[in-house]
């Protein structure tokens, strides 16, 4: 089974690194476009900018030489007719040019030609003026021969060769910021080319990068749903182990019962022909002991019939009768074994005062004093839980020491699922050795005082183990003893006990 | 009494126990002819065989005292063929055995058993037990077989 952290780690990691790189380069990218834009709009606005002035400074020219082209047909028309509406467009012209030369002034600041071209203006107006006043006063003749110096000609050509300079310097002008606009644009359109392929390569591999990012996160997490699946197909092979094994442990404790049930059952067969037959035999030696007493027999015979035949009769029926119930002991655990369990639900608390009072009502000679703490109930079979306690308190009276006050305390508490129950006496105690010994059938500790077949331990034992609990026993000679018992707050899993 | 005496039938397989409870039944005056068998097969083949002529041995009125622990079948099984025979269904049955458990107790009286009595393990109480069975069985009708 691979564990899943590392490994999305690494790829959480990867792509972090090579994703911020990505995403750092791309807007980069787009910044560099956006800035390379602004810039070039920019110098484009500026470009158009001179364009327009360049288209103005132009249109200013021509209606500059419009109107001095005026100026003269104006004269001319008024030398010819002398007539004074002649002179009407040559008058507006006059006054509308200054004002316009001003205006070329402030387009093109600082130029020479510009000055050149006014001082050519003026000079061709004052002749016109010069020409046109002279009609005016009568002397034709005097304006004519200053038409004829040719200077008003000459100034003329001067004003069109200076203007139409100026004209292809603002046509050269406009060519030059037309390029600049168009180089512009394309260098633009080849920013923004590069910054798309460079974008677009960038998204590529931040693509891919995720795309393997996501494969690998699909696989980690196909990873994971295939452990888990592993991990329940595990418990529910380590359930069915568990549950084997316990089939098992049941089989081989329903064989041991039932061995010690026909055991001791093909035993008892035997065991009543002995003890029938000694009867028999103690009825026949009677008849024999009448004739013994009455008749006159030899010492041996008389002493065959009225002591050792009694005598051996007498030990065999003690020797059977005990066997007897040693085998009665067994048949009875055996059969507990087989009972079936019911699940009861038990105040322990007035289960145990009613056993009590039973109890201290039997043993009423003696000086005892029990207390019964406060008790949880717990789900279990009331007659084995009767027969465990029953028998535990019953010995903790039996075993008290006859010279003091008998004290018994029965206290309980829980510990987890489990019930603690503690029954503790202030009797003649168990030696260290003996705290397992006492739960053997047939064993018993300490001076034999008290009557007993050395049962019902190992009866309490059996029960409990088979309640789902366990007992124990610790104690100090001639102190106390104290039994714990713990049993399942909620009961044992019932089990099959049919054998 | 009846016409016939009645033969009781001891299937018993331990000889000690047999004798015990001959003993006892005797005891308490019951003269009547006991025949032992010590296990279910000679018992089956004395109570369902047939003769040279092809009728059955058993033509007198029978008395069984059946121990269920057998070596060879189970009492129980002798017990049902009683039971399900229509010559020998109306024989008494008494079933005589160590076995106390309750579901073997209902099966017996389920097939057909008339007295069910576990043998006292004490034998003063045993002895006392077949010592009032054989009172009992002396006083008993037991009818012919069909």
């Amino acid at each position: 089974m691979k564990t899943r952290s590392p490994a999305s780690l690494r790829i959480t990691a990867a792509l972090n690194r090579r994703g911020l790189m990505g995403l750092g380069i791309g807007l980069l990218v787009l910044v560099a476009i956006a800035a390379s834009s602004v810039w070039q709009a920019t110098r484009n606005a500026s470009a158009l900018e001179r364009v327009d002035r360049t288209v103005a400074t132009a249109t200013l020219l021509k209606a500059i030489l419009l109107a001095v082209d005026d100026c003269e047909t104006s004269q001319r028309g008024y030398l010819l007719t002398r007539q004074e509406p002649y002179l009407a467009p040559f008058a507006r012209a006059k006054a509308d040019l200054p004002a316009m030369l001003d205006a070329l002034d402030q387009q093109l600041p600082g130029d020479p030609a510009v000055k050149t071209l006014r001082s050519a203006i003026d000079r061709k107006i004052a002749e016109l003026t010069q020409t046109v006043d002279m009609t005016r006063a009568g002397d034709l003749g005097g304006a004519m021969a200053v038409v004829l110096t040719d200077v008003g000609r000459l100034d003329m050509v001067d004003i069109r060769r200076i203007a139409n300079g100026l004209s292809a310097n603002q046509q050269a002008d406009l060519t030059q910021q037309s390029a600049a606009i168009r180089n512009g644009g394309r260098l633009l359109i080849a920013i923004d080319l590069v910054g798309l392929v460079v974008v677009v390569a960038v998204m590529v591999l931040i693509g891919m990068g995720l795309r393997r990012y996501l494969a690998e996160l699909a696989e980690a997490r196909a990873e994971a749903a295939s452990a888990y699946d592993e991990l329940n197909r595990n418990n529910e092979r380590l359930d069915e182990t568990v549950r084997i094994r316990t089939a098992d442990l049941t089989a081989a404790n329903e064989e041991i019962q039932r061995f010690a049930y026909i055991v001791s059952h093909d035993l008892r067969s035997p065991l009543v022909n002995i003890m029938g037959f000694t009867s028999e035999l103690e009825q026949a030696t009677q008849t024999l002991v009448g004739f013994a007493q009455a008749a006159d027999w030899p010492g041996p015979v008389r002493e065959a019939a009225l002591d050792d035949i009694p005598e051996a009769l007498r030990f065999i029926k003690a020797s059977t009768s005990k066997m007897d119930r040693l085998i009665n002991a067994i048949l009875k655990l055996s059969r507990e074994g087989r009972r079936t369990l019911s699940n009861d639900r038990l105040a322990m608390g007035p289960l145990i005062e009613d056993m009590v009072a039973t109890m201290r009502h039997q043993a009423k000679s003696k000086d005892v004093e029990v207390t019964v703490g406060p008790m949880p109930a717990i789900i279990a079979d009331r007659v084995a839980i009767e027969q465990v306690f029953g028998n535990v308190i019953d010995n903790a009276l039996k075993y008290l020491k006859p010279d003091q006050p008998g004290r018994i305390r029965i206290t309980s508490r829980m510990a987890g699922p489990m019930a603690v129950f503690e029954i503790a006496d202030n009797g003649r105690g168990i030696a260290a050795r003996d705290f397992e010994r006492i739960f053997e059938l047939f064993r018993r500790s300490g001076d034999q005082s008290v009557p007993g077949e050395g049962i019902g331990l190992a009866h309490v034992r059996a029960l409990v183990r088979r309640l789902g609990g366990r007992i124990e026993c610790t104690s100090t000679l001639d102190v106390g003893t104290s039994f714990t018992i713990t049993l399942p707050e909620r009961g044992v899993v019932s089990r099959k006990s049919d054998a | 009494m009846n016409a016939h005496p009645v033969t009781i039938l001891l299937i018993e397989d331990d000889p000690g126990h047999a004798r015990l409870i001959e003993k006892n039944v005797r005891r308490a005056g019951v003269n009547n002819e006991i025949r032992l068998f010590a296990d279910g097969t000679s018992a089956v083949t004395y109570l369902f065989g047939v003769d040279g002529d092809g009728r059955r041995i058993v033509q007198r009125p029978i008395l069984v005292l059946l121990d269920l622990n057998l070596p060879d079948m189970s009492g129980i099984d002798v017990l049902a063929r009683i039971k399900s025979d229509e010559m020998l269904r109306r024989a008494p049955v008494i079933v005589l055995t160590t076995t106390d458990d309750k579901v073997e107790i209902q099966r017996c009286y389920d097939l057909g058993c008339n007295v069910y009595i576990t043998k006292p393990v004490e034998y003063e109480s045993f002895a006392v037990a077949i010592r009032q069975l054989g009172l009992f069985i002396s006083v008993m009708q037991v009818p012919d077989p069909a």
